[in-house]
């Protein structure tokens, strides 16, 4: 039966009870404690030891919901089956506490330290700290199960308070920033102690701020979802893109200046945003998986520091940065093709590897000393800051070209349906403005082509944030404009079933090698834009936990899905970290490659399409049970209809 | 010689997939030309008397032998779970190191024993790695493989490299980040000793003798057992095996567990014969392991030891061989070359005459850089020599050219790939 | 009559050993609608993979238009003209029923990325050409593949409507020969007479010439000009359906023949 029982509840303890257990012995729990949520209550070490038994105990009792059966209601039963799981998981903590009191375990197990077993019964000491931690662990326990007998809506409700108090109180450097840039010290004040913990009297006004709003406006946000959700799928498409540019235009224009150390990780952010929507190109939109991605990422990085610096060791044409970029561009071009061409026929799997193979070879040759004169071997090379000069004119000329030409295109083509049709469009008008507003960009780009001259420098961490913000405008329009494009539905086709796209007239070389071209010179933008960042570029910066954690991005975020990638990145780079930079909670460091690991397998296992997933992707995953559906339904129909 | 008609056959031709018929038939071409250059400029020299003395060969080739084995230990779990399941494992490499890591723990609490009783301790150390990597990848298919079965392959791969890094930075999390290191080996292993004439080292002797007797013990394993036999059956055709009343779950995990145990038994080799462990070293060894394991033909047990064999051979000769190009190829060489691109060329115009269209474009392929050859061998190719520093950097690059290589000229492996899933149009 | 449109002489192709395709000889003028039958295993399957390219013959001659295309690749046969379905339905399943259709036109559209990417006229005028020309095809079928229906994936479709989709997308391609893998298989009888007469509608509508491999003998003898009958890779017969359906060895191939030595 779909009801759980004490069997149950007992072995989702005991798995329960392994989690705390190894959570505790990696030795997360104590250095997490550094990080105070609540104070004094709450560290986000106990917080991650207390999810596990208010979690599994909710989770013990889970309905499965058979379609023509009522689920058996909430009722005492429930805490009770949460109370025996939390009960579980507190016994085998317990055990482990004893464990480590009577044996010394630090010879093998180095994160086990004299005051772990104190740490985990919140100094209470032995005998009555195991006494402290069953308690906590029975209430946990209950308070999940009893978590079903709260309807949805105050549930939910209380979901959001819970993480919006973490999430301040976790970032607070974010939240810190902001205010006090914004001339609001008083609030910063008010929320957060001098420590930079929040005390208990904010948490409750946090509370507050998010329960009472949302009990106020109580329709209105789920009205305006509902139309959002009702339009036609090219109006949603348009709204978001809307939405996308005003972010980017927000974070372009704002003068608020979140300081070097926000700056820093909010440029990261962007750059592993550029780099997630070039890898979901090739990943979510042609099904190709490049596990060597940051190959390309390297080649970018290495020819615009060739490029533009005067410290190369061989080659120095002191390029500025934008006069560089057609020749990186070029390149990148070029690299994608030849790590695109000899896979082109294999399977997937063996794309995999082989672009993994080609990922460490980029990393061993740019390292070799047998090329050391040209990249300048494991002592990479300087980048020299102050040569990377960004032509504003000659940018605004290019676009005013661009756009004298469409909009020249435009009114013409608008014009002649005009005349076809005997009225005039209001399009044509369009045209002829976007023309002119080109034209006008074209003269003064050409009239003064050093206006805007923009020195970036990898010091200056909000211009590198802004100019990186540019480039991932840019590769999200692409991404944008292709997805619903001859192309694009090239590449899908080729993800849902290569042969059968070659069948339907696809030509499957153009189509893959396309979607390595386009990957590989968004990654080369990011490569680019990484060494302008860092100053001096090594091989060693570019190892494959790179792909692995852009890959993590874009299957977190939801292959093909854009604003997937964008909020992957947005999270788990904002929060996390890359590979070697830091995150907003620097206690992650050594675990974080540990939590991409777990990220992966959870996703893979239980959401295989992302969490936020293109729509039309989003039940691919589940095909199976969807066929099943549509299997028995249309035996239905046919039933009837035979009927 | 080109009918207006074969022209017309030739200008029909899609260009993009003409273009990397081309640049793949270069590719290759390059990599056999370097090969035989290498090979050849390394007996040269050697003849010359400039290369490496006979001492100094027999130690790269059993130092080749003796890591090529422990690849061909790890391949095996790569190559059985690939023909059982169809899926490249990615974890693997981190079940070897775990059982390393075991392994390091337990024969330092047996430093003593280690010393005065070798063959005891070293029994005791190999049984609680292979107990160990038998269970993290038994743990492993449980948790993350099963609830996929029967989903597309990538998604399998996807989640064991997440399980990968799991389990290095678990690893690191449990016992910390630094090397560990094996303690001493005895006396009696440590010196060479003389076998069929070679002097060996001790331990290297070992290595080998351990990894074939544990190839043995899996082939009369597979070959003889019932379980042995459901596992065949099971990679011959999944379906058709439970049909025929087999526990295709029980045949799954216990080929995880076999893979595990031999990588188990790898790892307490690897790390006897590099002497130090830690989280990362599994990485490395499991992508090579796994080169082998296509090198040899996936699937095919046989195979997967012959491919670690064969990789351990190349990696330990690539430096000495990248050497061999130091050889100043002579005119002889040059004539050579451009007798075999003329034969090329006659041969792809033979192609280009008769083929089918889809032919064509490999047919233009020979004759384009064939015509290169003959010029290339007369005029260029006589006398030239390239000398490349830190050749030994290059190790690791040359077994991932070979990977890259072996999936491109002959996918299905030295001896053939055997697979339960294979794709249909 | 006029010459053929398609000419196969001398088609073979081995499996491991087994013979899938033994020398088969075939011809069809345009205008036609050819029915391959055969017991299962008989190598008509192979046959439609190879004509399109799947899998390169090992030997024979397959004229297109007066032009050898054994060996090219699928794509460039479906350029030609060669348009198949297949036996077990493989649509694009996560894309929509309208985009099912419009990525089959791809090989008769040119516009790239950088149309894309900017826009252009051109671009937007072969866009709604597309989705013009993919609404209309729809629309062949009746209601049943347009309106909402559009905006679905190919998966939530009913297993009658994925077949119906099938032989859209591939009329998408424009093709001027159309190959069908078991049209009716899995279809109720009412679905099945609908599509016998879609079938002929194929033809005189849209003026497709048609190869179709079919077991409902039902259905064969109502649309076919034609009969050609394949076993163990060789063709044993060929003729009407009346020709055909009397002779011994069809019936013997169907039903099974007496055990012979070496057969
Ligand atoms: N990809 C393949 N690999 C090996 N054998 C195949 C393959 N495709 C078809 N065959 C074999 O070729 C023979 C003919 O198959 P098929 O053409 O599918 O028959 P039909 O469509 O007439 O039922 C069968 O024996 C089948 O097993
Ligand atoms: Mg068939």
């Amino acid at each position: 039966m779909t009801t759980a029982t004490w069997r149950d509840a007992v072995r989702w303890g005991a798995l329960g009870g392994l989690i705390v257990v190894f959570i505790a012995t990696i030795g997360m729990a104590e250095s997490f404690d550094a990080r105070k949520v609540i104070d004094p209550f709450l560290s986000l070490g106990y917080l991650s030891l207390l999810w596990v038994p208010m979690a599994l105990g909710y989770r013990v009792s889970h309905r499965v919901v058979l379609e023509g059966t009522a689920p058996t209601p909430p009722g005492a039963r429930d805490i009770a089956l949460g109370a025996i799981t939390g009960t579980v998981v507190a016994v085998i903590l317990c055990g482990y506490i004893l464990l480590i009191d009577a044996y010394n375990l630090r010879e093998v197990l180095v994160n086990v330290t004299p005051t772990l077993g104190h740490y985990l019964t919140k100094g209470v000491g032995l005998p009555g700290g195991l006494a402290f931690v069953l308690g906590v662990g029975v209430a946990l326990g209950a308070a999940g199960g009893a978590l079903h007998l709260v309807p949805g809506r105050p549930r939910s409700l209380g979901l959001r308070v819970v993480l919006w108090i973490l999430v301040i109180g976790l970032v607070e450097l974010l939240f810190g920033s902001i205010l006090r840039e914004m001339g609001l010290k008083r609030i910063d004040s008010f929320l957060f102690n001098l420590d930079r913990t929040i005390p208990w009297y904010s948490a409750v006004a946090i509370g507050l701020a998010v329960v009472v709003p949302s009990v106020l406006l109580r329709g209105r946000a789920q009205a305006v979802r509902a139309r959002f959700n009702t339009m036609p799928a090219s109006g949603r498409r348009r709204v978001g893109f809307a939405l996308a540019a005003a972010a980017v235009a927000f974070g372009m224009i704002v003068p608020v200046n979140f300081g070097p150390l926000l700056n820093e990780v909010l440029a990261t952010v962007g750059l592993f945003m550029l780099m997630g929507l070039g890898l979901n190109i090739v990943v979510g939109y042609a099904g190709l998986l490049d596990l060597g991605y940051v190959a390309f990422f390297a080649v970018g990085a290495y020819s615009a520091a060739i490029l533009t610096s005067s410290a190369a060791p061989m080659f120095t044409p002191e390029l500025a940065f934008f006069a560089a970029v057609p020749f990186v561009i070029l390149i990148a071009a070029l690299a994608g093709l030849v790590v695109g061409t000899p896979v082109i026929r294999m399977r997937g799997d063996y794309l995999a590897i082989v672009t993994l193979a080609f990922g460490e070879i980029a990393r061993l040759v740019f390292q070799a000393d047998w090329l050391k004169e040209a990249f300048g071997g494991a002592q990479g090379i300087r980048v020299d800051p102050a040569r990377i000069r960004t032509m504003f004119g000659y940018v605004l000329a290019g676009v005013g070209l661009i756009a004298l030409i469409i909009g020249l295109l435009r009114w013409w083509a608008a014009r002649s349906l005009a005349r076809e049709r005997g009225d005039l469009d209001s399009r044509s008008a369009a045209g002829a403005v976007v023309a002119v507003l080109g034209a006008a960009a074209l003269a003064i780009g050409l009239a003064f082509p050093s206006f805007a001259t923009w020195t970036a420098r990898g010091i200056d961490t909000e211009q590198i944030f802004r100019f990186v913000l540019v480039f991932v405008a840019i590769a999200a329009f692409v991404s944008w404009r292709l997805e619903s494009s001859r192309v694009g539905r090239a590449w899908m086709a080729l993800r849902e079933d290569e042969h059968v796209a070659e069948a339907m007239g696809i030509n499957v070389v153009t189509a893959k090698l396309t979607a390595f071209v386009t990957g590989a010179v968004l990654a080369a933008f990011g490569g680019a834009l990484f060494a302008i960042k860092i100053g001096t570029i090594y091989p060693s910066s570019f190892r494959i936990v790179q792909s692995i954690i852009i890959l993590v991005i874009v299957i977190v975020g939801g292959m093909g899905s854009l604003r997937g990638v964008a909020l992957g990145a947005l999270v788990l780079i904002g929060v996390l970290g890359g590979p070697t930079q830091p995150g907003l909670l620097r206690e992650f460091e050594g675990y974080k490659l540990l939590i991409y690991g777990v990220l992966l397998i959870a996703m893979m296992l239980k959401r295989p399409e992302g969490l936020l997933p293109a729509a039309r992707r989003t039940r691919e995953l589940h095909q199976e049970e969807f066929l099943q559906d549509a299997w028995i339904k249309a035996k239905a129909d046919e039933m009837a209809e035979g009927a | 010689m080109t009918t207006p008609n074969t022209l017309r056959r030739i200008l029909a031709l899609d260009a993009p997939t003409l273009a990397v018929d081309f640049f793949l038939f270069a590719l290759k071409a390059m990599l056999v030309f370097i090969g035989s250059w290498a090979v050849i400029g390394t007996v040269a020299l050697h003849v010359a008397g400039e290369g490496l003395t006979a001492a100094a060969w027999s130690d790269v080739v059993v130092g080749g032998l003796a890591q090529g084995f422990m690849y061909g230990l790890i391949a095996l779990g790569y190559s059985m779970v690939y023909g059982v399941l169809g899926f490249i494992n990615f974890a693997h490499g981190e079940v070897f190191m775990t059982g390393s890591m075991t392994g390091f723990f337990v024969a330092d609490a047996l430093a003593g024993l280690w010393e005065t009783a070798f063959p005891l301790a070293f029994g005791i150390v190999i049984l609680s790695s292979v107990a160990a990597s038998t269970a993290v990848a038994v743990i492993i298919e449980r948790i993350a493989y099963r609830p996929l079965r029967g989903a597309p392959r990538l998604i399998p791969l996807i989640t064991s490299i997440g399980m990968s890094f799991f389990v290095q930075y678990a690893v690191r999390g449990l016992v910390g980040d630094s090397f560990r290191t094996y303690p001493v080996l005895p006396e009696g292993l440590r010196d060479r000793v003389s076998f069929l004439g070679l002097e060996i080292e001790g331990i290297r002797l070992l290595v080998i003798v351990v990894a074939l007797a544990s190839m043995a013990g899996l082939w009369m394993f597979v070959n003889r057992s019932r379980t042995g036999r459901a596992i065949r059956a099971v990679s011959e055709d999944k379906e058709i095996a439970s049909l025929m009343g087999i526990d295709v779950n029980r045949v799954v995990v216990t080929t995880f567990a076999v893979g595990g145990a031999m990588a188990g038994i790898a790892g307490v080799l690897w790390a006897m014969l590099f002497r130090n462990v830690y989280f990362l070293t599994g990485f490395l060894p499991g992508i090579k392991a796994f080169t082998a394991a296509v090198l040899g033909g996936i699937g095919n047990l046989l195979g997967a030891m012959l491919g670690g064999v064969t990789l351990g051979l190349i990696e330990a000769s690539g430096p000495t061989l990248i050497g061999g190009l130091r050889w100043e190829l002579p005119i002889s060489m040059g004539i050579a070359v451009s007798a075999l691109s003329l034969f090329g060329v006659v041969w792809g115009l033979r192609i280009v005459r008769n083929a089918t269209p889809g032919r064509l474009g490999g047919g233009l392929g020979y004759v384009f850089f064939g015509a290169i050859g003959v010029v290339l061998g007369l005029v260029v190719l006589p006398g030239t020599t390239v000398t490349i520093p830190g050749a030994s950097q290059l190790k690791d690059m040359i077994a991932f050219l070979v990977l890259i290589g072996v999936l491109m000229i002959r996918p299905i492996g030295l001896l053939g790939e055997r697979l339960a899933v294979e794709e249909r149009v | 009559m006029s010459s053929p449109l398609l000419e196969i002489r001398d088609l073979s192709k081995v499996f491991g050993g087994i013979s899938a395709l033994g020398g088969v000889d075939f011809e069809i003028t345009p205008g036609e609608i050819v029915s391959v039958i055969g017991p299962n295993g008989a190598g008509k399957t192979t046959f439609f993979n190879t004509i399109s390219g799947l899998y390169p013959p090992d030997s024979g001659v397959i004229l297109f238009e007066g032009s050898d295309v054994a060996g090219l690749n699928p794509d460039q046969i479906t350029r030609r003209g060669i348009a198949r379905t297949f036996q077990n339905v493989r649509l694009f399943p996560n894309m929509t029923v309208l985009e099912n259709v419009m990525v089959a036109q791809h090989c008769r559209t040119t516009k790239g990325m950088w149309p894309a990417l900017f826009q252009t006229p051109g671009f937007r005028r072969e866009e709604a050409e597309i989705r013009q020309r993919a609404e209309e095809i729809l629309g062949f079928f009746g209601t049943r593949l347009t309106g909402y229906r559009f905006d679905q994936p190919a998966f939530v479709l009913s297993y009658a409507n994925r077949r119906r989709l099938e032989i859209a997308r591939a009329m998408a391609t424009q093709p001027k020969l159309l190959l069908l893998d078991e049209p009716t298989a899995g279809m109720n009888p009412r679905e099945t007479i609908e599509l016998t007469g879609l079938i002929g509608k194929l033809r005189s509508e849209m003026g497709f010439t048609v190869v179709v491999i079919e077991h409902d003998m039902k259905v064969v003898r109502d649309v076919s000009d034609r009969v050609v009958v394949l076993d163990h890779g060789v063709k044993i017969a060929e003729g009407t359906y009346e020709e055909v359906s009397s002779q011994d060895q069809v019936i013997e191939a169907y039903l099974g023949r007496p055990a012979k030595a070496g057969g």
